[in-house]
């Protein structure tokens, strides 16, 4: 560590303490400033309503954000330590998604007379969710692969209910998306009681667990022969982080981001004992949290809308993450490590291609034919159908195979099975332009939509190159990148949403990856750019290889490392545009295309990516029929059901 | 005449250096690490490094794979700088084996070797007979016929460190640097491995640079000793000039006695 760089980070660190006094100063209601505060800390009266809603608001406020962001931050910090993953957070394992279901679930199915706190049913939904995780992960001894894949598989699968929900009972769950995007507004200090007790214990735990915590670095078989018990451990302490993490979003909603930056921000300070790491993380992480909330407030105040905290820390510290990343070099080679399982066998793989493309011929067969209408179920075999519907199969099909074909090449480029095209934040850039066209009340046509989304797409990823530039797109740097940019343009969205704004609902709909609209000249256009992109990247599986090799044995084959990550980038870019633009962006299909492809014991780079593109399709067809006949009139994106559908597959071969 | 001609080729090419170390240092901001070193590594010699941990081995390695760049002077391959090489060119020239190679998820021994044809045939061109051919004797030379199949990550740890020297063989370059080859094998196989390096040197006129622990198996099958300490060169020789008390005790930093082996009469180093 370099003491220049630390000595920035100082400075960074009292000027932040400096804002925060200034704002507080002047966010202080009746503009009372310091003063007030004194008076209400010191002389309390109660008489002088000035003082009774300082005391009411805008202390538990502060102490709300403070704990809130410690608490989040400790979480990921420990999280990223298990899973041995620099991008996983405190909601990695399904906590978030869980929580929203508890929510929904608790609008529609209690009566509305049963008053509860809102925080009952979400945490309840949240431990469900983590539990379901623990029991899937279980079978493969909670190894820390594992344990990220049947989380973020989980938080999918839940995530795709919800929006489901959110689609049909709009009107009764808007409260449920300003919850989501995450409100720290208090007016007692009635979720402080509760919060500090609840929070209190277990982060003492995590204290007192750090030295045998420390030791699982060495990897679980070495920690095992010094006589800690891995699984017990890593089951007390997630159970641990699970809880922390499920009472912050259970009563604050979902704050995303400082979970997974200020452990990051901890490291690249030198940090490098388990236990400074927790505690620094924590301190980091709540003067984030308050700082963000300061900024927010009157912001807020000024616009007149209800403007989350939870995305206005993602909004705050992305540019800031993206300057540090700027700011450090980094090793060229990330590896996720972690104690494989060797299970590796093989399986034929001329047969399973076959198979797998009779079963996606006929699926699109049975998409195109089989239908449902007010009288049931019909098989209409004539021309109108191919009209009607041929382009929407394409559309999901191309859009299938072109993300699949992205995510494979994403995992493989980062060495990180927690990797997806979203993830460059790529979709994130075309959502975004179409959600600020939106905004500003643009009536576009699908043209102009492809146009703006391509823009979008393609601004951010211009952003994305010539950042990676000075760190010849190191994989570490890259990913990191890509969470910041995707972080920051998603809390943008998320605030345009929870807004309020009449197109919202049109947008969530384009948001979770619809065929509706597809044309056919939309499918004609994407269906040859996925096929020449595709083709180019199993051409060159060699390359794909060989970079897992690592950099030094890679360069010691003569492979040039720099021109192949330059590579694989624009073609990641060039698939996600080309789908995200037609379809919308799609989480599903490029996380886990790879992983099923994977589990059919596909391993090399040309048998995993031909694989993957075609399970892509294949899910992504029967999606789109079983979301056009499910819950006829009401139609679901394919994006969504692809969710659903696949997540149960995966879950089902994990557990298997 | 033709027959002086050949012997004059080959003489010159023998003497050429494939290596040439000008001056060359490497620091990492004000801690040096290897002091500035004029070394030559000959072309068609077995060179092996020697001296204990944190001499400047491995360094020295990196800057001869190009992994580090010197800090100050100048490496150069066939009177050619380092850097100024194509990757794949250089390839063709060097191959490296790092000290720890890394795990590979869902590669098996066959595909792991053929990686070696890389430079040969870059991304698109065709793996003809004679490399397959070439990856299957690679593979037979290291002992590892019927683990073809296998994928590497189920391998033990020897077998993992052959399939990964199969995969150098494959690649066929001129000079293979290995850092220290023989770390993850028993005593038969470090033996069964250094004697097959020391063929194909023989056979092949391979460059060999490699670092290794065990003084007596580096005097056994080298040709050409070179000890570091604190980052600089402070003896180098044949074998016979370098197992001396005096030199090994300047080398390890203690003593090591010396008798000479009861059949070939070589001088074997032990802890007295």
């Amino acid at each position: 560590m370099n003491n220049p760089f630390r000595l920035t980070l100082s400075f960074g660190l009292l000027f932040s303490l400096f804002m925060i006094a200034l704002l507080i100063q002047y966010t202080v209601p009746y503009a009372g400033g310091w003063s007030l505060i004194q008076n209400t800390l010191f002389a309390y009266d109660t008489s002088n309503y000035k003082e009774l809603i300082v005391h009411l608001t805008y202390l538990p406020r502060l102490a709300i954000a403070l704990i809130c962001g410690f608490s989040l931050a400790i979480a990921g910090c420990v999280m990223q330590f298990i899973l041995r993953n620099p991008i996983a957070a405190p909601t990695t394992l399904g906590v978030a998604s869980g929580a929203q279901l508890g929510m929904v679930a608790g609008v529609l199915l209690l009566p509305a007379d049963v008053a509860l706190p809102s925080f009952i049913p979400a945490f309840v939904g949240a431990a469900f969710a983590s539990l379901l995780v623990f029991w899937i992960a279980a079978k493969k001894g909670l190894a820390p692969i594992h344990l990220v894949l049947s989380g973020m598989v989980i938080s999918l699968f839940i995530g795709a209910i919800n929006t489901m929900l959110m689609l049909v009972y709009e009107r009764y769950l808007s409260s449920v998306f300003i919850w989501g995007a995450g409100t720290l507004n208090q007016n007692s200090w009635e979720s402080v009681e509760r919060l500090l007790p609840l929070l209190c214990l277990p982060i003492m735990g995590l204290f007192l667990l750090q030295r045998p915590l420390s030791a699982l670095i060495l990897g679980d078989q070495a920690s095992n022969t010094i006589g800690i018990n891995v699984k017990r451990i890593k089951l007390i302490t997630l159970s641990l982080v699970i809880f922390v993490t499920a009472v912050v979003v259970s009563e604050v909603g979902i704050i995303g981001f400082v979970g997974i930056v200020a452990p990051g921000i901890t490291r690249l300070l030198g940090v490098r004992h388990l236990s400074k790491q927790i505690l620094i993380s924590g301190v980091i992480g709540s003067l984030m949290l308050l700082l963000a909330d300061l900024l927010t407030q009157p912001i807020a105040a000024a616009t007149g809308d209800l403007l989350p905290t939870g995305a206005m820390t993602a909004l705050l510290g992305a540019p800031f993450l993206l300057w540090l990343l700027n700011r450090q070099t980094w090793p060229s080679q990330l590896r996720a490590t972690e104690d494989t399982a060797p299970n590796f066998r093989q399986r034929q793989f001329l047969p399973l291609c076959f198979a797998l493309l009779v079963a996606l011929f006929v699926v699109s067969l049975a998409a195109l034919w089989i239908g449902k209408d007010s009288q049931g179920w019909h098989l209409l075999i004539n021309e109108n159908m191919l009209q009607l519907r041929l382009p929407r199969i394409l559309g999901a099909l191309f859009a299938g195979a072109g993300l699949a074909t992205a995510g494979t090449l994403v995992q493989r480029l980062t060495n990180n099975p927690m990797a997806s095209p979203e993830v460059l934040g790529i979709s994130s850039g075309a959502a975004l332009a179409l959600v600020i066209c939106a905004l500003l009340g643009l009536s576009i046509n699908r043209y102009e939509q492809i146009a703006f989304g391509t823009l979008g797409a393609l601004s951010v990823t211009g952003v994305i190159w010539w950042l990676g530039k000075k760190h010849r797109f190191a994989p570490a740097q890259l990913l990191l990148t890509g969470i910041a940019l995707s972080a920051g343009l998603d809390a943008v969205m998320r605030i345009v949403m929870s807004s309020g704004h009449e197109d919202v609902s049109t947008l969530l709909t384009w948001l979770s990856g619809s065929t509706y609209l597809v044309t056919y000249q939309d499918a004609i256009l994407l269906g040859s750019g996925v096929l020449i992109f595709s083709t180019l990247a199993i051409l060159l599986h060699r390359w794909l290889d060989l970079i897992a090799l690592g950099e030094v044995s890679a360069n010691s084959v003569g492979l040039n490392s720099l021109l192949v990550r330059r590579v694989l980038i624009l073609l990641i870019a060039a698939l996600t545009t080309l789908c995200t633009a037609v379809i919308g962006p799609l989480t599903f299909i490029g996380l886990l295309a790879p992983h099923m492809a994977r589990s059919l014991h596909q391993n090399s780079a040309k048998k995993q990516l031909v694989t993957a593109c075609l399970l892509g399709a294949l899910v992504m067809v029967i999606a789109d029929w079983v979301g056009r006949v499910l819950w006829f009139p009401w139609q679901f994106p394919a994006g969504l059901l692809s969710s659903l559908l696949g997540g149960a597959y995966f879950l089902y071969l994990m557990r298997k | 005449m033709i027959l002086y001609a050949i012997v004059c080729c080959k003489f010159i090419q023998y003497n050429k250096p494939m290596f040439q170390l000008n001056n060359a240092a490497f620091a990492v901001s004000t801690h040096t690490i290897l002091q500035p070193t004029n070394i030559l590594f000959k072309k068609g010699v077995v060179t092996t490094l020697l001296g204990h941990n944190g001499c400047g081995k491995s360094t020295l390695m990196k800057l001869l794979s190009r992994q580090n760049l010197p800090s100050q002077g100048q490496v150069l391959l066939d009177d050619q700088e380092v850097t100024q090489l194509k990757q794949k060119d250089f390839a063709l020239k060097v191959a490296y084996l790092p000290q720890h190679p890394p795990i590979t998820e869902g590669v098996t021994v066959t595909e792991l070797v053929r990686f070696g044809r890389y430079p040969w045939k870059g991304a698109f061109g065709r793996y003809t007979d004679h490399d397959h051919s070439l990856v299957a004797q690679a593979i037979a030379k290291v002992g590892l016929e019927g683990y073809q199949e296998r994928f590497v990550a189920t391998l033990s740890g020897g077998e993992r460190q052959r399939a990964w020297v199969a995969m150098l063989l494959a690649q066929q370059s001129e000079c293979i640097l290995l850092d220290e080859p023989t770390s993850a094998l028993d005593i038969s196989h470090q033996h069964e491995l250094l004697a097959l390096i020391r063929e194909l040197n023989e056979s092949l006129g391979l460059t060999v640079i490699m670092v290794l622990h065990d003084i007596n198996m580096a005097a056994k099958f080298s040709d050409h000793l070179i000890a570091l300490h604190s980052g600089k060169v402070i003896a180098q020789g044949a074998p016979e000039d370098i197992m001396k008390v005096d030199v090994l005790k300047q080398i390890y930093g203690m003593d090591l006695a010396l008798f000479p082996h009861p059949i070939t009469g070589h001088p074997i180093s032990y802890i007295p």
